[in-house]
């Protein structure tokens, strides 16, 4: 499903140039969930900005689903990203000024979708995601483990293949963690892909292959789709 | 209205990553931006009017109840309020979303 090759992205910075990924090659196939781990300032988040298409500032190769990310200007990328990718935040990232229903609306008012089928959509995930009651509320009348539930529900609710989560769990007490982390297992069992950043070994175990980076580089685990 | 959509800068990330063009950022900023303007504008023509009666002595060779005045400045102050608007719209659109993220 996502193959990158020799993915690097650097900026200058004085009479250099400060490289932050270096000769990435990365394949992922359909269904997997992936674990992207490493110290910070390992380049794990640029990495998941670039594969989620946020970041275009970088070179190499980038297959998504046989699509040629790289050679697409940015209208086609924000389409190819709408169709395919789902994002979850550490920080939630939720709208203040939007009730739950309203952000779980948020994305799918950027897709050609009629407003019936819109609200349509919205109910069946509120359903789906047992949240019905929490519809009219706004994320600061929600508890941390809620929104990143809602902010969950809001990544999936356009049916992406692909969802990336960017410590997930990151601000939330243990439990809370684990409520998110079964509900992105039981997703990935349901077909989707899945790449998660995480410093945890407890939650990184929840995926099907760990990658280690450090400092702009894969340092360790398994970079190839079925590789042992 | 720039110090507005520089406030808004990690709504805008926020919305890109959930699928927002920089299109419909613009829009969003500038519909936005319109409808303050135009409210801005009511509360001006029905403030003006308003007070006509208290400036008639102070008026020489205008009357006081001009409708060209009313529209023209209207259309005046729409029209800046549109290049207000599209300045900084246009920037917030340009924003990068992994960076807009990170802006607290």
């Amino acid at each position: 499903m996502i193959k990158l090759a020799n993915v690097e992205k650097s900026y200058q910075s004085g009479a250099g140039r400060t490289w932050v990924l270096r000769r990435i090659d990365l394949e992922i196939n359909e269904g997997d969930f992936v674990t992207i781990m490493g110290p910070s300032g390992a380049g794990k988040s640029t990495l998941m900005g670039i594969v989620g298409m946020l970041d275009g500032d970088w070179k190499g190769e980038y297959l998504l689903a046989e699509h040629a990310v790289h050679r697409l200007d940015n209208r086609r990328r924000v389409e190819l990203h709408k169709q395919y990718i789902g994002f979850v935040f550490q920080q939630y990232h939720l709208l203040d000024d939007l009730t739950v229903a309203e952000n779980l609306d948020l994305p799918l008012s950027y897709r050609d979708i009629r407003k019936s089928e819109r609200q349509a959509l919205v109910a069946d995930i509120l359903d789906r995601f047992q949240i019905v009651g929490k519809k009219s509320l706004y994320p600061n009348q929600l508890s941390g483990g809620q929104q990143q539930l809602v902010a969950v529900a809001r990544a999936v609710i356009g049916k992406p293949k692909l969802i990336l989560a960017d410590e997930p769990t990151g601000s939330l007490h243990s439990s809370q963690g684990k409520m998110i982390m079964d509900l992105l297992r039981k997703l990935n069992e349901e077909g989707t892909t899945i790449i998660q950043v995480t410093h945890n070994d407890a939650w990184a175990a929840c995926g099907s292959r760990i990658i280690q980076l450090a400092d702009g580089w894969i340092v360790g685990g398994q970079a190839n789709a079925g590789a042992a | 209205m720039a110090y507005s959509v520089q406030q808004r800068t990690q709504e805008v990330g926020i919305r890109m990553a959930l699928g927002a063009s920089p299109r419909d950022v613009r829009r969003m900023m500038v519909t936005q931006g319109m409808i303050l303007a135009f409210i801005g504008v009511v509360i001006g023509v029905a403030s003006g009017l308003a007070l006509t009666r208290v400036m008639r002595s102070l008026l020489f060779g205008v009357k006081p109840w001009d409708p060209v005045v009313f529209v023209v400045t209207a259309i005046l102050l729409s029209i800046v309020a549109l290049f207000a608007c599209l300045i900084p719209a246009r920037r917030a659109s340009r924003v990068d979303p992994m960076v807009a993220l990170r802006y607290e």
